[in-house]
């Protein structure tokens, strides 16, 4: 191949990320460009370096593109977590997706140092706990529950309940052991941790609404992006346009199918929030999104403009 | 120049390093830059000047983890008890059980050892502490030099299996196990040890009486006082590893409490006028600082070399041709094994794990079907969280043992030096019969399983 | 090795030490309070843990972790692996312990020059701790600080008549 790029991400390349998303881009981009561009995938941080470490990657250039997650270098991407907090994201990644791409010149500043392919999400935290069925808020308080993120860690503290944070692998065995009650994950990890079998219930809204949503980042290379000629850039642009966004809008919200699945079969439940209850919920959410507003202002972001836009954006792309 | 042979050149580069006598961290670091530099010139898509951006953040960010923070956590632990001297209460109080019997205080050594190796993550500090509480006893009991020196060495490996062990952290933290399920995994392996430890004593002294003295009996008031001493050790290192065996905390609150414990104690035991001086507190300290800088300055090393490694596409190679293959899984498993313990007699445990288990660990998940194949389907009958905590267990017991064989034994220079008249090779031949039975232990979870795979499985339902 | 740099290099790891005794009773007073938190659910009440207790860990950890380096060098800690550079003659191990003296000596200083410069993108990024939200970049300061030590150290060593 004439150029030959290099794709760094963290995950397994049994992942769906991989399989599903960038396996499938990269033999794309080949073929639109008869085989000039090549993708070379390094799953599982191969090239070298911790998770949080990939942006700073792609940033100096290290690797060509990486697939990561903005909340692992919180602060860093001050307005994208916009996104991520409770009641601006409900339940579906596709409507999420396009949302972000309605306002991202609102977020443009986070990626100023990057090529952004593509801003996306997953289909949200549920809130999955070991034995205690969760029906309203004054069910979850004082429990403790793993935070999936900073804003999560909010959430969790506003429900009256005890954010704990920790790596994903030990959530199996701190839930079977009492260290946390529970967890805000969504269904997509159930296979690999065995979630299906240590949770009974499985919480989310009466119409499948979650509770906040992680971000993910796929990036190049600015130095390697306008180093390519014309005609490759173009078959970069042709590729990471609304279809790209809305087609991993659906990925993501196909990949919880199994882990709902495997809850129902092995005799757990998915509880539905009531109107009521639900309300209660985003009084909670509400807070988080008002002390966030409050955060960023200290670095002279307009929090609240961001807010009304992406909740506007969501909420025109969910029909 | 393919990546795959610029990959395996630098692991002979590394291997010659070593053989200079250049420190382990440094030969890393330096392979891991250098054949970057030269990937770079074969493969002009792996940019040389970009990839030293990487060591803006991958220093801090292979230090700022909170699961390694219990590796110097476990050292000064171990290092806490030494000079509180509560290894002498914990041998002493053995002593006071089983050293009526002939061989006993070769079995006490045996069981402070394994009781040590609860409160300390290292085999090299096990054995150097129980070798200066113990050695002494053990000469003035008349023992023979070589039959003492050889049981603390070979006690001394007790340190890594009984959790908690650094060794095993790091193991977990390479392959993605759970920290915690790899301590669990070694208790039954470990109790095995001790046991068979005990056993070759029992035989060793009854064919070859003259090796260890007739039994003298512990007189009454000396009794007294060292199973009351004993009692408090017995509380707060049975309350570690309980605490970590029954998954009631987890390894760094674990590490914390030990500390905290063995640091409360110790002061106590000042009004006895022993225990935990100032001075002593300081040395503590001093020598955890060592210990656990050459630790991470490895692990540091190790993050630079895998980037090396990686980028060769060396273990994706090996495990693609692994897939491809059809090996029988256990002979696979064997000559891995038997290859460990080649590699045992001239590396340091802790490069061994770092640099031979990543190119081990792929090949394995391949043979066994891949990340996410089930147990009923598996080739080794095993899932991949399963798999990962058999072939730890494995893979430790056999990097320990070279820690005892010959040229380079750690376990034995140690041991060999604080006892200054006897000769290394004595001390050698002292250690073989633990070594053979060593081997009969391997081949037991080897063909079951399930002594290592019971406890983490009956605790995680 | 002069008197006062020895000094130095001791009272940095003890520093380090005594952060680490500090991480022992934050672990301490968290896992009681987890404890407390066990007991107080039978009566229907509960104990929170210390928010953020994994986050401090870490960052203190990662000060701690390199402040044991210089030290370590002092000792010559750094293990290695003696398996025949002991037959060789006086004067090729003497010769050899200054090249392995002066590549420490580069590698810290290439060392502490990058982190120097991720230390600054960490600050200019505004990286921070999750749950927290600390920076981290002040956390790069007593490792880059060890950095120097550590090169100092092996430089005095080189210097040192055999
Ligand atoms: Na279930
Ligand atoms: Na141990």
């Amino acid at each position: 191949a004439e150029v030959t790029l290099t794709l760094h991400h963290f995950l397994s390349p049994k992942a769906p990320a991989h399989t599903k998303m960038l396996e499938p881009w990269a033999q794309r981009i080949a073929e639109a460009s008869n085989g000039r561009i090549e993708v070379k995938i390094f799953p599982s941080m191969a090239l070298g370096g911790k998770p949080p470490e990939l942006y700073q990657q792609v940033r100096d250039g290290v690797v060509d593109i990486v697939w990561t997650v903005p909340g692992y270098t919180p602060g860093v991407f001050p307005r994208t977590e916009v996104f991520e907090l409770p009641t601006v994201h409900q339940g579906d990644a596709k409507a999420t997706n396009a949302a972000i791409r309605e306002v991202f010149p609102m977020l443009a500043e986070d990626f100023t140092d990057v090529k952004p392919l593509l801003v996306h999400v997953h289909a949200g935290n549920a809130l999955h706990t070991a034995s205690k069925k969760v029906t309203s808020l004054d069910d979850v308080k004082g429990m403790k529950i793993r935070t999936p993120s900073r804003s999560g860690g909010w959430m969790i503290e506003e429900w009256g309940a005890d954010p704990v944070g920790m790596p994903l692998p030990d959530l199996s065995q701190s839930l079977s052991k009492g260290v946390v009650e529970g967890g805000l994950v969504p269904f997509e990890i159930f296979p690999p941790f065995k979630l299906a079998e240590l949770t009974k219930y499985s919480l989310v809204g009466g119409g499948n609404e979650r509770f906040g949503t992680a971000t993910f980042l796929f990036a190049m290379n600015k130095d390697t992006y306008n180093n390519l000629p014309d005609d490759l850039k173009k078959v970069i642009d042709d590729n990471i346009g609304p279809a790209f966004s809305e087609e991993m809008g659906v990925v993501w919200n196909e990949v919880e199918k199994p882990g709902e699945g495997m809850q129902e079969k092995s005799g757990g439940e998915i509880v539905h929030l009531d109107a009521t209850a639900k309300a209660n919920f985003d009084a909670a959410g509400e807070k988080v999104v008002a002390r966030w507003i409050k955060e960023v202002s200290d670095r002279g972001i307009d929090g609240q403009k961001l807010v009304d836009a992406a909740r506007k954006a969501v909420a025109d792309n969910s029909k | 120049m393919s990546g795959e042979i610029i990959g395996i050149l630098g692991l002979v580069v590394l291997f010659a390093l070593l053989a200079f006598r250049i420190p382990v961290g440094l030969a890393m670091v330096l392979v891991g830059i250098g054949g970057n530099f030269a990937l770079s010139l074969a493969l002009p898509y792996l940019r040389f000047e970009p990839y030293l951006h990487q060591f803006k953040s991958l220093l801090w960010n292979s230090v700022a983890n909170y699961d390694l923070s219990v590796v110097p956590l476990f050292i000064l632990m171990g290092y806490l008890a030494s000079n509180a001297n509560l290894s002498r209460d914990l041998f002493q109080g053995v002593n006071a059980f089983v050293g009526k019997y002939r061989g006993g205080v070769a079995m006490s050594a045996i069981g402070a050892c394994a009781g040590f190796g609860a409160v300390c993550g290292s085999s090299l500090a096990t054995a150097s502490t129980m070798g200066r509480v113990a050695l002494p006893e053990l000469r003035r009991m008349n023992y023979a030099p070589g039959f003492a020196t050889g049981v603390l060495a070979a006690g001394g490996t007790l340190g890594i299996l009984i959790p908690p062990s650094v060794a095993l952290v790091i193991y977990a933290i390479i392959v993605e196990a759970s920290i915690l399920e790899m301590f669990q995994a070694a208790i039954i392996p470990g109790l095995i040890a001790v046991l068979f430890f005990i056993f070759a004593i029992a035989v060793i002294v009854r064919i070859k009486p003259s090796l260890a003295p007739e039994a003298v009996p512990m007189p009454k008031a000396e009794r007294r006082i060292a199973i009351r001493r004993l009692i408090p050790v017995l509380l707060i290192f049975g309350s570690i590893i309980l605490g970590l065996g029954l998954g009631l905390f987890t390894p760094t609150p674990a590490a914390g409490i030990g500390v905290f414990l063995i640091f409360v104690y110790g002061l106590y035991l000042r009004r006895f006028g022993e225990g935990l001086t100032v001075a002593r507190i300081k040395e503590s300290l001093l020598a955890t600082a060592v210990t656990s800088g050459m630790i991470y300055f490895i692990l540091f090393g190790a993050e630079v070399l895998k980037g090396f490694f990686s980028r060769a596409g060396l273990p994706e190679a090996l495990a693609s041709w692994a897939g491809s293959s059809s090996l029988d899984p256990i002979s696979v498993v064997i000559v891995m094994l038997i290859a460990l313990i080649i590699l045992g007699c001239f590396m340091d445990s802790l490069s061994m794990i770092l640099v031979v288990v990543p190119f081990l660990w792929p090949v394995l998940v391949e043979i066994n079907g891949g990340d996410y194949v089930t147990a009923a389907t598996a080739a080794f009958s095993m899932d991949l969280n399963e798999l990962k905590i058999w072939f730890g267990i494995l893979s430790l017991i056999v990097i320990e043992l070279g820690l005892i064989t010959p040229p380079v034994g750690l376990n034995v220079f140690i041991i060999s030096a604080l006892a200054g008249d006897v000769k290394m090779k004595e001390t050698f031949k002292g250690v073989m019969p633990f070594f053979g039975i060593e081997l009969v232990r391997i081949a037991l979870i080897l063909t079951f399983p399930a002594i290592a795979l019971f406890v983490p499985r009956l605790l995680s339902g | 090795m002069p008197r006062k740099l020895d000094w130095i290099v001791s009272g940095w790891a003890l520093l380090a030490g005594i952060l680490t005794f500090l991480i022992v009773l934050v672990t301490t007073i968290n896992t009681a309070a987890f404890g407390a938190d066990k007991i107080a659910r039978l009566f229907g009440e509960n104990v929170a843990g210390l928010a953020g207790y994994e986050d401090f860990v870490r960052l203190a950890i990662s000060a701690v972790a390199l402040m044991f380096f210089p030290y370590c060098q002092r000792q010559k800690g750094h293990v290695a692996v003696d398996l025949f550079a002991e037959r060789f003659s006086l004067r090729t191990q003497i010769f050899l312990e200054r090249i392995i003296l002066l590549l420490t000596v580069c590698v810290a200083l290439f060392l502490a020059y990058w982190m120097t410069l991720g230390m600054i993108s960490a600050y200019e990024d505004f990286a921070s701790s999750p749950i927290l939200g600390w920076p981290n970049w002040p956390f790069y300061v007593p490792g880059i600080l060890s950095l120097f030590l550590w090169a100092v150290v092996a430089l005095m060593q080189l210097r040192r008549k055999p």
